[in-house]
């Protein structure tokens, strides 16, 4: 069986920047892969190869190949991790199959005296939510003391946009301030070893929040889908979230106890997050610090604000028109499909009526139709067909 | 608090009477109704019941969240179990928002037990594939990372054996102590009344399992839920589940739901040559719930469980008294989606060992009439649905 090595690397300082990481290595294939952070937080930076195992393991499960970890591991993750593969293996067994995981040294971390937490923070809505949530003090039974913000560059978007993702920093430190919440940016190179990316994205994530484990002694995930509509497999999810954890460091996927829309309901008279909100997957990554107010999810989060009874947040430069509801294409039903339905529930609550909410049982129709239809599977290879046939024709007349 | 109306729970000394410590709890409900709950272990495991009172509010959980009450603890509970149900109970509301809401839980004192010196498991145990499966894995150090240091199954009587059917639970308990026994585990005997509080038991089955088990968190320091489905074929909402049996964890005592891993006809196969679970495996569903003690030879589990060891190439075990027919087979009626998937692993194992035979076609043709059954349930159900939602939204 081949195997994947990972060498830990030395922090080195880089003007206000230190770079930590790890030398990833696969027969001809070697690279280093790093995190950069403000100097300021480098005592936070573990000795531990936890986070580097996270980092490694989809590429290693997708390769069938053991990973070689020359550093020091917590046992209870690799424990962990053990469940971990089995769930990937059982949902998608062509892709993923269970590895060794074989430090050089298994050993457990001292418990922490403190109780700080981090939050994946991108500065949408769900992350937005779950910085609200945990830092009221209305929460009981939140065994935390304080609770600190991340946001990744080089996760939604490569690490290259770096003057987006100061913009985004920005924007993000506003939100966080006003809850007395500090952010920490962090940049990092991981996706170029994720090819997958969909299913790695929890593991992403929680390698980097477990990087801190000197000074947190839990990362939260904020939820991207609520309970009632749960979406497994995916990549973050309230099963193998909390599987990324050590004794003591653990991950918490937090927030699925709300929809899209009661999230928005709980966080509209937050005017920071109204105002620096950013939801936007518009298809040019250099744009996505600013709400687009075109893509698929800028239109539908407009829609739920719409949908509650609230105006234009100001986070959003300008409103959508008719026709751009009309035009509305989603893919995975389930998914997205489910939000959409949400918002109707809630104009139907709401009592709204308006000519954009015709349009919106339209699109909601049409799309439904053309999902069912998909569903089909002989009557969609059918239709590509003679797609691709007409356009064969078309092409040939040109 | 989140509700105007509150149920208390009032811990109760421990008693003992005819060799059994009692333990337990008076529900006191909104409109001012008392309701004693209450666990019975034989003496000798006076040392392992917990002081804090958190299985007692595992056991009135989904009362709480039904009447939309909170609920008042009068004794110590753990924080990290608290901060769990929060999870929970947002789980469980959204999956069933017809039913329950979220509620908040008061407790006098927010802290943990003190956990004991050792790490032993102790394992929910009935004697069926699931459970025997389990105890047989850990107690074989087959689980790699996982193994668990189970030291005792316990059997409940009042779960699925009805509390006033005695005879039967005895005769099922002494299967249930020869089994464990031959893998040098202890067997807990403990009588609860919680189905007194009448609520959907397709629902509640995990927390009252895990409610059980955290009693004795003296002992022990895990609480194994024999899983029942696999990790490819989840099914929620429902009362045992990967994500929600964890949740029910304090801060001392861990709830695992076990052996996910591993499907069905593969525990079955894995525990074909163990002995003592030929002779005394007990699957039976039978609805004469005071004849559960023996497997029934009739019904669709005990059916299904002889076509696994058919399937394997192996003689009928002597647990069964009597083989299926293919007229048995032919008549089965599948009540849910997941089923045909245990009879398709079924003619999959089959197939690896070459096995033939009538009885596989027979098989066969009972699975396409009953899945064209279902195709049309299903059907009918989601446009029952959608009628519903358009005439509540109108």
């Amino acid at each position: 069986m081949q195997s994947i090595n990972i060498w830990p690397q030395e922090p080195s300082i880089q003007g206000e920047k230190v770079k930590t990481g790890f030398i990833f290595e696969k027969t001809q294939d070697r690279r280093t892969i790093w995190y950069e952070i403000p100097i300021e937080f480098s005592s936070a930076l573990s000795k531990w190869c936890d986070s580097y195992v996270l980092a490694a393991l989809f590429e290693a499960m997708n390769t069938s190949a053991d990973l070689v970890i020359h550093g020091a591991v917590s046992p209870s993750l690799i424990d962990n991790l053990r469940e971990f593969q089995i769930i990937w293996n059982a949902w998608f067994p062509k892709l993923y199959s269970p590895v060794e995981i074989i430090p050089d040294n298994e050993l457990e971390r001292s418990m922490p005296k403190h109780s700080n937490q981090l939050l994946a923070f991108s500065g949408g809505l769900d992350s937005c939510y779950a910085a609200w949530k945990f830092t009221r003090s209305d929460n009981i039974h939140l065994p935390y003391s304080s609770l600190t913000g991340l946001i990744i560059n080089g996760y939604e978007f490569p690490p290259k946009y770096e003057d987006t993702f100061n913009r985004a920093v920005d924007k993000a430190r506003i939100i966080l301030d006003s809850v007395g919440m500090k952010l920490i940016p962090i940049t990092t190179n991981l996706r170029t070893i994720n090819q997958f990316q969909d299913n790695a994205g929890g593991a992403f994530l929680a390698s980097c929040l477990m990087l801190f484990q000197e000074e947190f002694v839990s990362g939260l995930i904020s939820s991207s889908y609520p309970y009632s509509h749960l979406v497994l497999p995916y990549g973050s999810n309230p099963l193998t979230d909390r599987m990324m954890s050590s004794q003591t460091f653990s991950i918490i996927h937090g927030g699925a106890e709300a929809t899209r829309i009661e999230k928005i309901a709980q966080i509209a008279e937050w005017p920071e997050a109204m105002q620096y909100m950013r939801v936007c997957l518009g298809r040019e990554p250099s744009k996505r610090d600013n709400n687009c107010c075109r893509c698929e999810k800028c239109v539908r989060n407009i829609l739920e604000f719409r949908a509650l009874g609230f105006g234009l947040p100001p986070s959003f430069e300008k409103d959508i028109n008719i026709w751009q509801i009309i035009k509305l294409k989603y893919s995975y039903y389930t998914q997205l499909g489910n939000s959409y339905e949400d918002i109707l529930t809630a104009i139907d609550t709401n009592h709204i009526h308006a000519a954009w909410v015709l349009a919106l049982k339209f699109t909601v129709i049409k799309n439904r139709a053309r999902i069912n239809l998909e569903r089909i599977s002989w009557l969609n290879s059918l239709l590509r067909k003679i797609k691709n046939r007409l356009r064969i024709r078309r092409d040939f007349n040109a | 608090m989140h509700n105007s109306r509150s149920i208390s729970i009032w811990p109760e000394e421990l008693f003992e009477s005819k060799g059994m410590i009692q333990a337990g709890f008076t529900m006191e409900n909104p409109n001012g109704e008392r309701v004693p709950l209450w666990y019975r272990v034989p003496e000798r495991y006076r040392r392992y019941l917990t002081k804090g009172c958190e299985p007692f509010v595992l056991a009135s959980l989904f009362t709480a969240m039904r009447t939309k009450s909170d609920l008042v603890v009068h004794g110590e509970v753990s924080p990290i179990m608290l901060r769990n149900l929060e999870d929970f109970q947002a789980a469980w509301s959204l999956w069933r928002s017809d039913l329950y809401t979220r509620i908040d839980i008061l407790a006098d004192i927010e802290r943990d037990q003190i956990s004991p010196d050792n790490s032993k498991a102790i394992s929910s145990f009935s004697g069926g594939v699931d459970s025997c499966f389990a105890v047989w894995r850990h107690g074989h150090k087959k689980a790699g990372r996982k193994n668990q240091d189970v030291g005792a199954g316990l059997m409940i009587h009042g779960y699925d054996i009805p509390i006033g059917r005695r005879e039967t639970f005895t005769h099922a308990a002494s299967k249930a102590e020869i089994l464990l026994s031959s893998l040098g585990m202890e067997m807990i005997n403990m009588e609860i009344n919680l189905k007194q509080l009448k609520e959907n038991f397709a629902h509640t089955g995990g927390t009252i399992l895990a409610s059980c088990l955290m009693l004795l968190q003296g002992g022990f320091t895990t609480g194994l839920i024999a899983g029942g489905v696999s990790y490819s074929d989840i099914y929620i909402p429902w009362g045992t589940n990967p994500i929600t049996d964890p949740l029910l964890s304090s801060g001392v005592f861990s709830i695992i739901y076990d052996s996910l891993d591993v499907p069905r006809h593969i525990k079955v196969r894995e525990i074909a040559n163990w002995p003592e679970a030929r002779q005394h495996l007990r699957v039976c569903l039978s609805e004469d719930r005071s004849k559960r003690d023996e497997n029934c030879c009739k019904c669709e589990k005990c059916v299904r469980t002889i076509l696994n060891f058919r399937a394997l190439g192996s003689d009928l075990p002597p647990c069964f008294a009597h083989d299926v027919s293919l007229a048995q087979i032919f008549n089965l009626i599948l009540q849910d989606v997941m089923f045909p998937k245990y009879y398709q692993a079924i003619l999959e194992d089959a197939r690896t060992r070459k096995i033939k035979g009538t009885w596989l076609i027979v098989l066969r043709i009972m699975l396409f009439l009953n899945g064209i059954k279902l195709a049309i349930i299903s059907m009918l159900r989601s446009k029952r649905n959608q009628v519903r939602r358009l005439l509540a939204s109108n």
